[in-house]
C-alpha cells in the first residue's frame, strides 16, 4: 500500500508525456515477466516430468505430469499472490474449485 | 503524440515476441543438452566429438517433447485465465 501511494504521488508530479513513458516502461517489464514466468514454467515441468527420450510423444504419465505441474502452478501463484497482498489466509483450496 | 506511443509500443510487443523465442530457445537446449548429449559424455559413452546415433536420436525425442510441453502449457495457462475471468464475474 505503501507502494502504491509513492507511485501516485511521482504520477501526479509528472508531465502526460512523462506518464506515457513511465506506463510504456511498466509495460515493458510486464511483457518480460510474463514471458519469463511462463517459459521458465515450460521448463520447469518438462525437466521434472520429461524422463526418457525414446519417442517424439510425451506418454501418459508425462502428460498427466506436466498438466498437474502447470495447472497447480496457476493456482499456487494466485493463493500466494491472495496472502500477500490482503494479509490473510483465504479458504482452503480444495472447496473453492468445482473440479 | 499519442502516434509515436502507439508505435513504440508495438515495437517493444515486437522486441519482446524476439526476446521470448530467444528465451524459449536457450531453455530447449540448456534441458536437451544437459539430458542427451553432456550425460552420455560423462558417463564415457562417446567416442569423438561428432553427435553419436544415439544422441540424434535423444535430441529429436527431446526437442519434440520439449515443444508438446509448451504447447501443452500455451492451452493450461488460456484455460486458468478464463476460469479466474469467471470467477472474479460469479464474486461480483
Amino acid at each position: 500500500k505503501m507502494a502504491m501511494q509513492d507511485m501516485n504521488a511521482v504520477l501526479s508530479g509528472l508531465s502526460g508525456r512523462e506518464q506515457k513513458e513511465l506506463m510504456l516502461s511498466l509495460e515493458e517489464m510486464q511483457l518480460k515477466e510474463n514471458f519469463t514466468t511462463y517459459n521458465g514454467l515450460v521448463e520447469r515441468c518438462f525437466a521434472n516430468c520429461v524422463t526418457t527420450f525414446r519417442s517424439k510423444t510425451l506418454d501418459e504419465k508425462e502428460e498427466k505430469c506436466v498438466t498437474r505441474c502447470a495447472h497447480k502452478f496457476f493456482k499456487a501463484v494466485r493463493r500466494a499472490a491472495e496472502v500477500f497482498s490482503t494479509g490473510q489466509t483465504p479458504p482452503p483450496s480444495a472447496l473453492q474449485s468445482p473440479e | 503524440g499519442d502516434r509515436s506511443f502507439e508505435r513504440k509500443r508495438q515495437v517493444a510487443a515486437a522486441v519482446g515476441e524476439m526476446e521470448a523465442v530467444v528465451d524459449v530457445m536457450q531453455r530447449l537446449n540448456r534441458q536437451c543438452f544437459q539430458k542427451c548429449v553432456m550425460s552420455s559424455i560423462t558417463e564415457g559413452k562417446t567416442r569423438d566429438d561428432e553427435l553419436s546415433l544415439d544422441d540424434d536420436a535423444c535430441l529429436d525425442s527431446c526437442a519434440a517433447k520439449f515443444k508438446l510441453v509448451q504447447q501443452k502449457l500455451t492451452e493450461i495457462a488460456m484455460q486458468e485465465s478464463l476460469n479466474q475471468q469467471q470467477q472474479q464475474q460469479g464474486a461480483k
